[in-house]
């Protein structure tokens, strides 16, 4: 199993959230999709080049700057999370509206109804 | 039958992409992370590296962040069926 | 969830005290210890879960909340400005780790309040 790191794991997350954006037509079941998509993209971008011998970024005697993961992506990634959040929030309330006025929870449906109402 | 199809291919190409995987060399200079590692102490005096990026070195980037919580949430609260305010009915 | 239990509700109790003082651990060692604002913030949000649980009443109101953090991130941009006018023109040298901590402050009361609004408008308005 030594082939197995975070990026993998990152890589095969991906395309399960591709398959669950491309096969399914459950509207809960997209932004769950969206939710992996994100969480496999802050997964691959945290663990690349990283490895298990190295320190947390934190200056302090007894670690050497050579040790030290890499501050950067998680710098950067902590704002990703947070909008990803943000994304979620705003489609599930969408969502719930658009539940309300359609009464499905199928993209089909949904735009066929809307057709009709047209 | 078409989900059977998307999943054969999508495994198709995530088989490929996961045996032609490169792993970039450790030896490639990280030119932000270095500067940041020297020169972080100095400039702030924090300990935290991390803390230092997205406080100092990067600070637009938390400021914009920031804001588009906010606005995330004007979102949730206005763009809802239920509409705004607070009223308990 | 009106049947809530008795034994959830009272072991929930003790824990908030707890939750609160770890949020504010996280937010105020953010420059030396692993932490910050973003997730001090996010551990202070738990709160409104765990309230929830504990006894589902309304008790936060939403314009109230969205004031505060309307009026965090202005304080936050003024910080910012502030702190560039300060440091180009070199009033103040050397005083970095206290604009460090009230920035990761208010970041942490800015995303507390963020998370409350969410929770709060899905646990008692979307769900009707």
């Amino acid at each position: 199993m030594d082939w197995f790191n975070g990026e993998v794991a990152g890589i095969i997350l991906f395309f399960i959230g591709v398959y669950g954006l491309c096969a399914r037509r459950n509207i809960i079941k997209t932004i769950i999709s969206l939710s992996i998509l994100q969480a496999a993209i802050i997964l691959y971008i945290i663990s690349d080049d990283a490895y298990s011998s190295q320190v947390p970024p934190i200056i302090s005697t007894s670690a050497h700057p050579i040790q030290m993961a890499d501050p950067i992506p998680q710098a950067l990634m902590i704002t990703a999370i947070v909008i990803g959040i943000s994304i979620t929030a705003v489609a599930l309330t969408l969502f719930v509206s658009m539940y309300h006025h359609y009464g499905t929870t199928n993209w089909n449906k949904a735009l066929s109804k809307r057709r009709d109402a047209d | 039958m078409r989900r059977k199809v998307i999943a054969f291919v999508l495994i198709l190409i995530a088989g490929v992409i996961l045996l032609t995987y490169y792993t970039p060399s450790p030896t490639t200079e990280k030119m932000m992370a270095s500067y940041a590692m020297a020169n972080a102490e100095k400039d702030t005096g924090a300990q935290n590296i991390v803390t230092v990026v997205y406080l100092y070195y990067r600070y637009y980037d938390t400021l914009f962040e920031a804001l588009t919580l906010m606005v995330s949430i004007v979102a949730v609260i206005y763009i809802s069926y239920h509409g705004g305010g607070s009223s308990h009915e | 969830m009106s049947d809530h239990s008795q034994l959830l509700s009272r072991s929930i109790g003790i824990i908030y005290p707890i939750i609160l003082i770890f949020g504010l651990y996280v937010i105020f060692n953010g420059h030396v210890t692993p932490g910050g604002g973003f997730q001090g913030g996010a551990i202070i949000g738990a709160i409104m879960i765990a309230k929830y649980l504990a006894d589902p009443i309304p008790f936060l109101s939403l314009e109230w909340t969205q004031s505060v953090e309307k009026a965090t991130l202005l304080i936050l941009y003024v910080l910012a400005a502030l702190f560039c006018i300060v440091t180009t023109l070199q009033i103040v040298v050397g005083h970095f780790t206290i604009f460090l901590i009230l920035s990761n402050t208010l970041i942490g009361l800015k995303v507390a309040c963020g998370m409350s609004i969410i929770i709060n408008r899905f646990v008692y308005y979307e769900t009707r």
